[in-house]
């Protein structure tokens, strides 16, 4: 196959998801009304086409035995050193998490045609899977981190907006807008991460491929900076990945659609923290410190989320800290080295959840059938927790449990809480002074405009 | 100098801002100032590309004034920036906050925005600034009528403002550049609202009619491309300017009305620009980007803010309470301009963003570390608002959405917005 179509195949994987929505956005804007069935089939046939290029691209290279395909576009702006590279690597890491992002996201869009029937953000949800496809193709294919960082908003930015997706109730929008925020806290994890490794080593595109055929980013020089590099990509993948203490928002996010919420947040959101960690593991492997970290935010993930989801009483929650633990347990992985067991880890979780949270609507069905098979009620799980942890400790993880680690309590009434009260005092302070000057007298305390 | 096509520009606004002011039906009035603005605006983007930039009389060559067809580098750009917020504001005004007269000083102080690339001379500046002030003042004056005078407060930072920047291009001019230099800077401080000489700002924007607000934004932005400071306190005004971008995103992620959360979004916007104006030449590119993507952007947003309050009432940010559907237009053209405010990924305010913050690096740790946070919280801002403003209630007053005109005037800005995400052209 000859490089040009290789590379055209490598921008079609991004192009496809991105051009429908583009176009969609355009018809939207005008007022155009769309039917249901050729909004699905763009989206479903963008990528449709998607996973076949990824798939061809992956057959080629072990065909061919070559390590990596890249896909130079250009400079897209720059000025002085400060250049943004349009760089596409298709390597053994992104060709396979592409398909599966992809295919996923092809067999979401037909599952929901029925499934999303004539509700009236039928559009607006294909439009945000589109972007959010899109996104997820520019993260996993970018060989540039700040081609990375694009990607990376535009999936964040969709996420959030179909957790909203039911806008007339208010739970939904808080829970989106809480997820926002949390992304967006961790996103100048990556800008930072990105800026660094372009000021330190001179560039952020990656510069080759080592033995095993992984694209690889240039090394910084010292090991402070890759302790910065890699502290600052493992905040921003923490956001993504709900990792402690900021993982609150993965149970509550599940109040957007189920088709969604499968491709989300049991698939494909989750794992791009794990992915980005992954990637960028050349970067940040020279500082040990990193590593310790990988594993101990991992470890205390893993630990927190099996103990809370044990004590759920809705399924999509339970599920949701089910993927919070398996992504803890990958990180653990990422942090002791353990690539390629991640990356298989990764995408059989991911094919496992989305296809559990799809089915979670019908739960009681399935439960009685399950029942009916064994001939009588299902034998229950945890039992040897009893005989293991003492009496006094099990209350205690039980209150633990319920109170989801008492995180949300903490960042909500001390972090933020705290930090807006102080902003709030100080603000009251100037509006005061604005106050005197604006009337000429000094008001009393408790005056009113 | 003498630069032609922002005179002709500023002619335009002139004469248009006499036609409006005499106008007795308001949609008359503001269907006029559309069509001014429109006009203008097709002029400044269709007059550069006819030539480059050709000097009648190059500057020291003959005794008399020099002119010009078209601004040099950065100038460039200001006039069509402003041009389309202006379209933008006179498109989207509410009529019943922007009568004809109110129009009319708009296009007056559109005029004098275009005035400051026109005539490049530092006294004309000064007589241009302290003229775009009055002209505010005097808008001012007719609305606050209680205890609490807007005007006053107005009056109390911008006239000393003034007179900070006569003495200090004076100083300047005669020798004493650090002092004058100091002047000039403590002026720049109170008409960007730097912290802290920022406390008029935030009831500004709460109070005054939101397309003077817009407009009187974009005034001084001309000046700055001619502005010659000392090293030492460009540098100083520049780390001034990255600590309101910090402060202002912080206090704006926590507000409960949305013209403040405006207010301080905008403080911040502002703060990163100057920031990078004292860079490196990364960090200027990066500036200049930011504020054309900021001026249109914010424009864009304030409006959308504008057309809300006039169909809904005071906008609170207390709890969700908009319906998406009844507004999808309105609400997603704010979306889009808060998003492109904030420098998000495909919009032109992504490359202004990027180069700043990679131009800063250079220079401080702590500031690039601190313009990267602003840029992350400002985010949080936009999308709080959004979703306060458009989602979270079932009933709705009958709002309607976006009307002929004012979707004319968004899809131009959302337009610009994006096509110069995907081509930006980087100064």
């Amino acid at each position: 196959m000859s490089e040009t179509l290789q590379r055209l195949l490598l921008l079609s994987v991004a192009g496809l998801p991105l051009g429908v929505f583009a176009l969609m956005g355009a018809f939207a804007w005008q007022g155009r009304r769309r039917v249901e069935r050729a909004v699905s089939t763009a989206v479903a046939l963008a990528f449709g086409l998607a996973t076949a290029a990824a798939l061809t691209l992956a057959c080629v290279m072990v065909g061919e035995g070559r390590a990596a395909v890249t896909a130079p576009v250009g400079t897209w702006f720059g000025s002085g050193e400060s250049e943004f590279h349009l760089l596409l690597v298709g390597d053994r890491l992104s060709l396979p998490f592409a398909v599966l992002a992809a295919l996923l996201c092809c067999l979401i869009g037909v599952f929901s045609r029925r499934y999303l029937h004539r509700e009236p953000g039928y559009l607006r949800f294909y439009m945000l899977l589109a972007l959010f496809g899109a996104g997820v193709e520019l993260v996993t294919l970018a060989g540039a981190l700040e081609l990375t960082l694009v990607g990376w908003e535009l999936a964040g930015l969709s996420s959030a907006l179909l957790i909203a997706f039911f806008h007339e109730r208010r739970r939904p929008v808080e829970h989106g807008l809480r997820a926002f925020l949390v992304y967006r806290a961790c996103d100048v994890g990556l800008l930072v991460a990105v800026v660094w490794l372009h000021h330190t080593t001179g560039s952020s595109s990656v510069a080759g491929t080592d033995g095993a055929g992984w694209a690889l980013f240039r090394v910084p020089a010292t090991r402070g900076d890759a302790l910065l590099i890699g502290l600052a990509l493992l905040w921003a993948s923490m956001g993504k990945a709900a990792q402690v203490p900021l993982g609150g928002w993965l149970p509550r996010a599940m109040e957007g659609p189920t088709p969604s919420s499968a491709v989300f947040y049991g698939a494909i959101s989750v794992s791009l923290g794990p992915y980005l960690l992954l990637r960028t593991e050349s970067a940040w492997s020279g500082a040990p410190g990193v590593r310790t970290a990988i594993v101990v935010v991992g470890a205390l993930t893993a630990i927190h989320a099996t103990l809370v989801g044990r004590a759920q009483t809705d399924i999509k929650s339970t599920l949701a800290y089910a993927s919070m633990t398996q992504i803890g347990v990958v990180l653990v992985e990422v942090g002791l080295g353990l690539r390629y067991l991640a990356l298989a880890h990764l995408v059989a979780h991911a094919a496992l959840r989305s296809a559990q949270i799809l089915r979670s609507p019908s739960l009681i069905h399935d439960h009685h059938h399950l029942e009916q098979a064994l001939g009588g009620p299902l034998p229950p799980t945890g039992r040897h927790l009893d005989r293991v942890v003492p009496r006094g400790v099990r209350a205690w993880l039980y209150r633990y449990a319920l109170e989801r680690g008492y995180f949300d309590a903490w960042l909500r009434d001390h972090v933020v809480g705290g930090l807006t009260r102080l902003v709030r005092r100080a603000e009251s302070l100037d509006e005061r002074w604005a106050r005197l000057l604006s009337t000429g007298s000094y008001p009393r305390e408790g005056q009113k405009s | 100098m003498i630069v032609v096509v922002p005179s002709l520009v500023a002619v335009l606004f002139l004469v248009s801002s006499v036609v409006v002011g005499r106008l007795a039906d308001w949609q008359v009035a503001r269907r006029a100032a559309v069509a001014c603005a429109s006009a203008a605006t097709i002029l400044a983007v269709a007059l550069p590309w006819s030539g480059g930039f050709v000097p009648f009389s190059p500057s020291g060559r003959g005794s008399g004034p020099a002119f010009a067809v078209l601004p040099e580098g950065t100038a460039r750009l200001v006039v069509v920036a402003t041009c389309a917020a202006g379209l933008l504001v006179v498109a989207m005004s509410p009529l019943a906050s922007h009568p004809p007269a109110t129009l009319a000083r708009i296009l007056r102080l559109l005029a004098v925005s275009c005035g400051f690339v026109a005539v490049r001379h530092q006294a004309v500046a000064v007589v241009l600034w302290a003229l775009s002030a009055w002209l505010v003042w005097a808008e001012l004056r007719g609305h606050d009528e209680g205890r609490e005078r807007l005007d006053r407060l107005f009056a109390v930072y911008h006239l000393p403002g003034v007179l900070l920047l006569g003495v200090g291009t004076v100083l300047s001019a005669t020798g004493w550049r650090t002092a004058g230099g100091a002047l000039v800077v403590i002026a720049i401080m109170t008409r960007f609202a730097v912290v802290p000489l920022h406390s008029w700002y935030p009831r500004f924007v709460e109070r005054a009619p939101l397309g003077v607000v817009v407009v009187f934004a974009t005034a001084p932005f001309g000046l700055l491309t001619q502005l010659d400071l000392p090293a030492p306190l460009a540098r100083d005004l520049a780390l001034l300017g990255g600590l309101t971008a910090v402060v202002a995103a912080v206090f704006g992620v926590v507000q409960t009305e949305a013209r403040r959360a405006l207010a301080f979004l905008t403080m911040s916007q502002t703060g990163l620009v100057m920031c990078g104006l004292g860079g490196s030449s990364e960090a200027v590119s990066g500036a200049v980007l930011t504020w054309e993507a900021s001026a249109l952007a914010v424009s864009g947003l304030a409006m959308t803010l504008a057309a809300l309050e006039a169909r809904r009432g005071t906008l609170s940010l207390r709890v969700p309470s908009g319906n998406f559907a009844r507004t999808p237009r309105l609400a997603v053209a704010f979306l889009l301009c808060g998003l492109a405010t904030v420098g998000f990924p495909l919009s032109l305010g992504f490359a202004g963003g990027h180069l700043l913050i990679h131009g800063s690096v250079t220079g401080s740790p702590a500031v690039w570390l601190a313009l990267a946070g602003a840029v992350g919280v400002n985010g949080m801002t936009v999308m709080r608002c959004f979703f306060a403003l458009f989602a979270g209630s079932r009933t709705h007053s009958g709002e309607r959405d976006l009307v002929p005109l004012e979707t004319y005037a968004l899809t131009i800005t959302i337009g610009a917005l994006l096509v110069g995400g995907l081509f930006p052209l980087v100064p």
